[in-house]
């Protein structure tokens, strides 16, 4: 036991004062690790992510329903993101209140949003701009009115702190590049989780173009009772996609079943991915500077190491550094926000 | 009382015959100086009787057991015979007294008893005051000084030396060879791979070898030399 305590020791201050052949260790094994891990904890914390800035996204509608270019049928997640569709040949007539009722019944509020280019105080800057009745009650928590008042007619907007502190007064008129307009502001209002964000908020087409299905556009709607899987699985399969406030609230439910399954199965295949890597890269990682190395071991073997004492004190080499780097790599792999 | 002997001794390297037919013996508190022109076996020989290398013929005997008879070479280097070499004999990143442990620690030897062992060995050395400094912070001859320590822990009677003065200015040079004449002095059998004729007054027995066989033999032990 002490003679591998010793090897520990010769690695670990080898390892201190080879620090290049360290760091290159530490990058072949620990990139790939970070890398994997990140990706893994990416996916587990989009479901917490969404849930938490539900209230910008939805106010207090029930479902938000996101327009498809096509009519094809809708691939997403839970949460509503990692939406895909099969590109059809030609696209289809708009979208109308009318179609979307006939599939699932409730009250729509129209929404679309875009990024256009204001010119502020010191030149023109890219501004967010989110068009939706926020006067509406199923709009509440989406934006926090600070001062003044919503927009009620079109040309007129809210912005956000952000552009109060680049110069922008209520009572100024901004004018808005591409689409070319001019619009005026009537009040200040707080996006609840983009804090720094350049952002007005305008009535639908109050300032941007009409936007087509799949521009970013659709209605946030008001059922009855709350929108289940069932209920999105259904509208996917007519073409629209859906961001539905019990399923994100719920997602533990609908990943019951299928989704735990598809859980095991990626954390089995980011192990293995790990494991491979590292048996793949670990040995070229270590021939760096073994010749170096080698002077060192026949040392030890004058001084009485059996062959057995001097492959622990190589075995002690990756112990330290390939642990070091997998930690390394793994902890800044699950940071969070980062 | 004999500490290692060697009888008929032969070692091969292919078609070189490194060593061609030796017999010696070191006793306990005997100083063998090795002399003779590069190339004519002396390190052969001093790896031979040492363990770390195996004769192409004859017997190698430490402290009564015969080599060839001896499975784990390498536990009877760690308990019986001390290596100290010209250079680079210590590991860079451990420092004098982890050098010292090392030994003992391969041995099993707990880290805290390794220690105070080591402690106690750098101090008959003269070289406590370098024990928890690394090697390229030592002179020349601290370094020496600190692997004849570690070629001594674990009371180790044999001790092969292969030109540890050979990096040294003469001053150094001598000090090394003074200790190694007072450890020989305490009982240990030390065999001395030199070049520098000076020392061979320090030594009990002088041997010449060449075309690795000895050629002449002899006590020059000389008051007067020393
Ligand atoms: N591993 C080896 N392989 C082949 N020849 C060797 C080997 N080791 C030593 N020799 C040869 O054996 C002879 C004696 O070498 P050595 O014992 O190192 O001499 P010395 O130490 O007196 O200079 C030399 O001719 C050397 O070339
Ligand atoms: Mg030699």
């Amino acid at each position: 036991m002490s003679a591998f305590r010793a090897a520990l020791r010769i690695s670990r201050r080898d390892a201190l004062r080879a620090k290049g052949r360290t760091a290159l260790i530490m990058v072949m094994i620990g990139l790939p690790v970070l890398v994997i891990t990140a990706m893994f904890t990416g996916s587990a914390t989009t479901n917490v992510t969404m849930r938490e800035k539900l209230g910008s996204v939805l106010g207090a509608a029930d479902a938000r329903i996101v327009t498809r270019p096509f009519r094809t049928r809708v691939e997403q997640n839970p949460d509503g993101t990692g939406i895909g569709q099969p590109s059809a040949k030609r696209r289809e007539r708009p979208w109308t209140p009318g179609e979307i009722g006939a599939l699932l019944p409730g009250r729509l509020l129209r929404y679309q949003a875009n990024v256009v280019e204001a010119r502020l105080a010191d030149g023109f800057d890219r501004v967010d701009v989110m068009e939706a009745d926020l006067r509406d009650p199923m709009t509440g928590g989406m934006r926090r009115l600070v001062e003044g008042r919503f927009a009620t007619a079109p040309g007129e907007v809210t912005v956000s702190p952000e552009l109060v502190d680049r110069g922008v007064r209520i009572g100024d008129t901004i004018t808005v590049w591409r689409p070319d307009r001019t619009v005026r502001v009537v009040g200040v209002a707080e996006h609840p989780n983009r804090p720094g964000v350049l952002e007005m908020v305008a009535l639908p087409e109050g300032l941007l173009p009409h936007q087509n299905d799949g521009n970013d556009s659709g209605w946030l709607i008001d059922t009855a009772a709350p929108v289940q899987w069932s209920d999105v699985r259904r509208l996917n399969k007519a073409g629209l996609a859906v961001q539905s406030r019990a399923v994100i609230e719920s997602s533990d439910a609908v990943s019951s079943g299928p989704m735990d399954m598809h859980r095991l199965v990626q954390v089995g295949v980011s192990v293995l991915l790990v494991v491979t890597e590292t048996v793949l890269l670990a040995g070229p990682a270590f021939a760096v500077g073994l010749r170096r190395r080698r002077r060192e071991l026949a040392v030890i073997a004058a001084q009485g190491a059996s062959a057995r004492q001097l492959k622990a004190i190589v075995l002690a080499d990756g112990l330290v550094l390939g642990g070091a780097a997998a930690l390394l790599g793994g902890r800044s792999g699950s940071a969070p926000g980062c | 009382m004999t500490v290692v002997s060697l009888r008929d001794v032969t070692r091969e390297h292919g078609e070189v015959r490194a060593l061609g037919g030796v017999s010696l013996d070191v006793s306990a508190g005997e100083l063998v100086a090795v002399m003779g022109p590069s190339g004519s076996g002396k390190s052969t020989l001093l790896n031979v009787a040492g363990g770390l290398d195996r004769p192409t013929s004859g017997t190698v005997t430490i402290e009564g057991e015969d080599l060839a008879a001896v499975k784990d070479l390498a536990a009877l280097r760690r308990t019986s015979v001390g290596y100290v070499f010209q250079d680079l004999n210590l590991i860079p990143s451990l420092t004098a007294a982890e050098n010292v442990m090392l030994p003992r620690e391969l041995d099993g030897v707990r880290t805290g008893r390794a220690r105070d062992e080591a402690l106690a060995v750098l101090a008959e050395v003269g070289a406590a005051e370098v024990a928890d400094r690394f090697p390229e912070e030592l002179s020349g001859g601290q370094r020496q000084r600190v692997a004849i320590a570690r070629a001594l822990t674990g009371e180790r009677r044999l001790l092969l030396a292969d030109e540890p003065t050979g990096a040294l200015d003469t001053a150094t040079g001598d000090e090394i060879l003074q200790l190694l004449r007072t450890r020989c002095d305490e009982g240990a059998a030390v065999l001395l791979v030199t070049h520098e004729p000076r020392y061979a007054g320090w030594a009990d027995r002088v041997i010449y070898l060449r075309d690795g066989r000895i050629v002449e033999s002899g006590a020059v032990r000389m008051e007067s030399a020393r």
